[in-house]
């Protein structure tokens, strides 16, 4: 272990690039996976074979298969599609929602900004998984009423964020002078606001995928999100749990692992990229 | 003192503008409740179903549920469940110690060693040790806490038998056994950040001025430390804690849901399930109530750990 | 973390961890089969495990859920609440281990004419507070049970009164003989209370305040909500040779890997296994003793009106595809058995060869598809002539999930379209009740039991005024059913009994998979219950005691 970090330690600059690149490749793996999906698939992630059950990783299953006989890999490409997609909605929405608050509130100040900030304390109050949860107990489980919900349980936070950037660059003396000449606040917002936000928001919104992520993942592991036969990978993970008490724990390391290292990935990728559009700050 | 009431009068604000919408949203979930409280539809004769109806408030106007619901909560009546036909609050009140054991323990643990974690990084900063810490760490925060919860059981508990897993146990001792498992696969997901933060704010500490005086009159390192360091990076340290323990709350649905603990957490997931809207409604209001409550804690905590806040506010 | 050693650290990290996590992963992944089978080989199959020769002063017992209410008539009561209360109360008959009925606080009984009834009221028997068994509580109790609104007065149809005849004598008069309701009352229809204990709690009793109302070898100490329920020895328990072996029994419930993990590392003594796939680690674990016993549970698929399977062809060939023992092997760890009636082996409780026999010769539900079943599907469904999509419901739990995905893998075989539709658990269970929720789906899956154990007690679902099923009318079954009813000598009744299922089996209005016997699973230490689908009646803990 401290061997591995040494020889990262002591490497020259440029071939500590490599775990970067890794990480984005992961990301572009994941990516591909999800879009070319139905080419690359081994097998039909829905047909189940009870001849072939609960199989160790082999030449002809290379991840295994699951309670059904189902081969784990290509339900781990697909469910690529459902799980990035839905990160990514959710992610959309939280952004377009939030950035819409924030430069609100940041633009018109007095009481609008109060109200706002009223309304986002409210849903602070709430951890954002039990905003969703209680979401979900009112309109019922489902795929999109679980992306939905994240994406109005995370709006605040972006809204905090832009909220900060957007009084911060707000307050430039150039700002004013636009004002002075008559430009309206959405003009001004969308032509030089959001762009000198866009750097540092991109970073943090990486990695705020990441999370989504996970938390969309914990709502299909509970059962609130999406259904069977959908193979997305947090709900892959719960239905791997009637295995693991038989002692197989492929069917739910498999996605669980995946998660993991997608997640990590977009950590990754996310410090580095608000890094580096930090520095061109 | 001004600003503490200012922001105990928002606290109530916003607790009761949560509470409005945790029951506008159970009022509008589709479903009728008769349907769960008369299970057997032979016994749904009009007298039955008018008193039951009569019983349950079920024919008042939105507002006026609204109003005798939180009336009864403030006088500590929760409500009946509709699965169970037993007062709400006594559900809890059995579920409560163990999901409160539970959150103290993780917070126990992602303190003592996510800080510990923290302070080592730190005073190590560059080296091999510092390295792995930070990485560990960040590589479990991005696992999934069910998929730790699940690898958990499977290599400690059944794999291992080190340790059990049956719910909760007897007595202090026994539960604090059973509670291990549950407790660090909570408190895995807050290690990273705990000793990051402890970390950088110790680096901070380390490069501001009043380190360098210190150090050329010729006090020790470990002196230097304690007092200088180590206690001005109290303030932002505690209040990562506390919003951790905050957020911990949500985070016992999913612990308890894998390791099979009769807390509050699961609870709310059988609920939902079951439809069983007043038990869902009093623990999203519970939890909220906690989750206002420990940040304020953080909030009084902190000019008491920071006297140069203090200050600024009283200056401001 | 903005430096450019944080992507050095991560990836170190994920180095180490994935490789931990990896070699968890692969020491777990023994291999699936060869395990199923030696579980299989170490589960005994018993009506009753091996009697315990010395008396147990603890014990503690799982359940896979909490009793909702204690009170048996209760239409809230459910399954952990039976078999809880199996120990503590009493009933006019007993249910045996073997499935068979014997006398019970009533120590014997004669139908005097074909619509008389009569039972005969021991005199000894006593309540758990000191007080005697009076006829007067056993009247008042027959009134509580067969009055509307009560869980078992759908089991009093065929009574037109009942009265004190003698001073320990009860007698019926009914419309018609009716051997089922003999039967019936050996279990919660039944029920010996208390009266004065039960009216003294009012809307209280059943809850975990409450007190119990029975006479049985075992009572309620306490109900802690959430945690745990307590059960006691009865000191002066009116049957001296039945006393329970078991001083103090506490119930705690936790979910299948808890439970599990718990006999193991031995925090329990014992547990009726609900998900019977996950006795199957149970099985290889030294010390730990799993039996399995007859039940009447099966999983069927029950067909709905909705319209997609309203050809009995269409059902037939669909069961002649099923791949039953897939379903076991993938769903139950090939601990159930793959089944061709939609009830099991458990209600044979008397003519039991004669039942088996029948049993055996029973077409069309293969438990391996052959070539020729294949074959001989695929040509039902061809002379059905055009047929529309099927829809099958399932709620995402993991054995009704197989059982859908197996329907659908058996259509797809012969030719038929089939998908599956998500219905929540909290609403699955109101297939039963809501024609709008049969809409959705042509079948649904479920584990059907009854509390008799009597073929005919279950058949009698296969009438045109049944509630469990929807596609099957035909009044010379219905007439048949009454045969049965009436038919009070046990060969007679059989005979119909098997008429019945073969013309259930003819008709296919539910598709039958797998029978779920009952299995227990005891730590090294203990014995003594039955393994049957007895103890939702029998008070098996009396029988729970030291290993010799």
């Amino acid at each position: 272990m401290t061997a591995v970090a040494a020889v990262l330690t002591a490497a020259p600059r440029k071939r500590r690039e490599w775990v970067y690149f890794l990480c984005l490749g992961i990301l572009a793996v994941a990516v591909a996976a999800a879009v070319l999906a139905p080419w690359i698939m081994p097998y039909d992630p829905d047909a189940t074979s009870f001849d072939a059950i609960y199989l160790p990783p082999g030449p002809a299953h290379w991840l295994g298969t699951d309670q059904l006989g189902r081969d784990l890999l290509s339900r781990i490409i697909s469910g690529a599609r459902s799980t990035l997609l839905g990160s990514i909605v959710l992610l959309a929405l939280a952004t377009a929602l939030g950035v819409l608050i924030g430069l609100t509130a940041a633009w018109y100040r007095g009481w609008v900004d109060t109200l706002l900030a009223r309304i986002t304390d409210v849903m602070f109050a709430f951890p954002g998984l039990l905003f969703v949860i209680m979401i979900i107990a009112v309109f019922d489980s489902g795929t999109v009423t679980a992306v939905i919900g994240m994406g109005l349980a995370y709006a605040p936070v972006i809204a905090k964020f832009t909220r900060a950037i957007a009084l911060e660059e707000l307050a430039r003396p150039y700002v004013d002078s636009y004002r002075l000449q008559g430009a309206g606040g959405l003009e001004l917002s969308a032509r030089y606001v959001l762009p000198n936000m866009v750097p540092t928001l991109l970073g943090y919104l990486v990695v705020l995928f990441g999370d989504g992520l996970m938390s969309l993942a914990t709502l299909n592991f509970l059962g609130f999100g999406s259904q069977p036969p959908s193979s997305d990978w947090g709900l892959m993970v719960e239905e791997g749990r009637a295995g693991v008490i038989q002692g197989i724990l492929g069917p739910a390391l498999v996605p669980g692992l995946t998660i993991a290292i997608v997640v990590v990935a977009t950590n990754v990728v996310g410090v580095r990229l608000s890094d580096k559009l930090a520095v061109r700050r | 003192m001004l600003a503490l009431l200012r922001r105990l009068g928002a606290m109530v604000l916003t607790l009761v503008v949560s509470s409005f919408v945790i029951f506008a949203g159970m009022y509008a979930a589709p479903g009728d409740p008769l349907t769960f409280l008369i299970k057997n539809p032979e016994d749904r004769t009009p007298d039955r179903v008018a008193a039951v109806r009569a019983e349950y408030h079920l024919d008042d106007s939105f507002l006026q549920q609204y109003l005798s619901w939180a009336k009864d909560v403030l006088h500590g009546d929760l409500g009946t469940s509709f699965v169970y036909k037993q007062p709400v609050a006594d559900l809890m009140g059995t579920r409560l110690p163990i999901t409160l054991t539970l959150v103290a323990m993780a917070a126990l643990m992602f303190i003592v060693i996510g800080v510990g974690l923290g302070i080592v990084s730190a005073l190590k900063r560059g080296s091999a040790v510092d390295s792995s810490i930070t990485g560990v760490t960040t590589f479990l925060t991005s696992i999934p806490n069910f998929v730790v919860a699940l690898v958990l059981v499977s290599v400690f508990a059944v794999q291992l038998r080190w340790f059990e897993v049956s719910g909760d146990g007897e007595g202090f001792a026994g539960r604090l056994y059973h509670l291990t498992l549950p407790s660090i696969a909570l408190a895995i997901g807050a290690l990273a950040v705990v000793s990051r933060v402890t970390r950088q704010t110790m680096v901070e500490q380390q490069s501001l001025e009043h380190v360098d005086v210190a150090r050329s009159f010729g006090l020790s390192s470990r002196k230097i430390i304690w007092r200088h360091v180590l206690r001005n990076s109290l303030g932002p340290v505690v209040t990562m804690c506390g919003l951790i323990i905050a957020s911990m709350l949500a985070g016992t649905v999913v612990i308890e849901s894998v390791f099979g603990l009769s807390g509050v957490g699961s609870m709310l997931v059988d609920s939902i399930n079951a439809h069983d809207f007043p038990v869902v409604q009093a623990i999203l209001l519970f939890m909220v109530v906690a989750y206002m409550t420990v940040t304020i804690v953080v909030d009084v905590l902190y000019p008491l750990i920071d006297p140069r806040t203090r200050e600024r506010s009283e200056a401001a | 973390m903005s430096t450019v050693s944080a992507r050095r650290r991560l990836a170190a990290g994920a180095a180490v961890c994935a490789i931990v996590a990896l070699a968890a992963a692969c020491g777990g992944a023994a291999d699936p089969s060869s395990s199923a089978a030696a579980a299989k080989k170490n589960v005994k199959l018993v009506d009753t495990t091996p009697a315990a020769t010395g008396q147990l002063d603890k014990a503690t017992w799982l359940l896979p859920k909490e009793p909702t209410n204690l009170d048996l008539s209760n239409d809230d009561a459910n399954d952990q609440s039976d078999l809880i209360m199996a120990n503590v109360c009493e009933r006019l008959n007993k249910l045996e281990p073997d499935m068979s009925v014997g006398p019970g606080l009533a120590s014997k009984y004669e139908w005097r004419t074909p619509t008389q009834l009569v039972f005969t009221i021991r005199e000894n028997a006593t309540f758990h507070d000191g007080a005697p068994v009076t006829m007067d509580d056993v009247l008042w109790s027959m009134k509580r049970n067969s009055t509307d609104g009560n869980s078992e007065s759908d089991e009093f149809p065929n009574v037109k009164s009942f009265a004190q005849t003698g001073p320990h004598e009860l007698t019926f008069t009914m419309k018609q003989p009716d051997a089922v309701f003999v039967e019936a009352l050996a279990g919660n229809a039944g029920l010996i209370q208390e009266r004065k204990v039960v009216e003294a709690q009012g809307k209280n009793f059943g809850t975990p305040s409450s007190t119990d109302a029975c006479s049985g070898p075992l009572t309620v100490g306490e109900w802690k909500s959430g945690e745990s329920v307590v059960l006691r020895k009865a000191d002066d328990y009116w049957d001296a040779a039945k006393a329970s072996k078991v001083d103090e029994i506490t119930f705690k419930w936790a979910q299948d890997d808890a439970i599990v993990n718990s006999l193991i590392t031995g925090s329990a003594q014992g547990a009726y296994i609900d998900n019977i796939a996950s006795a199957a680690r149970l099985a290889t674990s030294g010390g730990i003793t799993v039996s399995q016993g007859p039940d009447t549970r099966v999983w069927s698929l029950l067909v709905t009106e909705r319209g997609g399977l309203a050809d009995a062809d269409v059902r037939k060939a669909l069961s002649l595809a099923f791949d039953r023992d897939g379903v076991n092997r993938a769903a139950f760890a090939s601990l159930g058995q793959p089944w061709k009636e939609p009830v099991g082996s458990g209600a044979w409780g008397y003519e039991k060869q004669t039942f088996s026999d029948a049993y055996d010769k029973l077409a069309g539900s293969p438990a391996k598809p052959s070539e020729q079943d294949i074959a001989a599907a695929k040509k039902l469904v061809a002379d059905a002539g055009t047929t529309k999509p099927i829809v099958i419901a399932s709620d995402g739990s993991s054995i009704r999930n197989t059982l859908a995905n197996a329907l659908v893998d058996a259509a797809r075989k012969i030719g038929l379209t089939a998908s599956i539709t998500q219905i929540p658990t909290a609403q699955y269970g109101d297939f039963y009740d809501n024609p709008d929720l049969r809409a959705k789906a042509d079948l649904f899956a479920d584990d059907y039991y009854i509390s008799k154990t009597d073929p005919v007690g279950f058949y009698k679902n296969g009438a045109s005024t049944s509630e469990v099923q929807w596609v099957f009318k035909d009044p010379a079954y219905d007439k048949l059913v009454l045969d049965g009813r009436a038919a009070l000598d046990p060969a007679d009744r059989a005979q119909i009994a098997i008429e019945l299922a073969t013309r259930w089996a003819d008709a296919k209005p539910w598709i039958s998979a797998v029978q779920s016997p009952c299995t227990v699973a005891l730590a090294k230490d203990v014995t003594g219950v039955p393994a049957s689908g007895s103890v939702r009646y029998y008070p098996w803990a009396a029988d729970l005691g030291k290993k010799g």
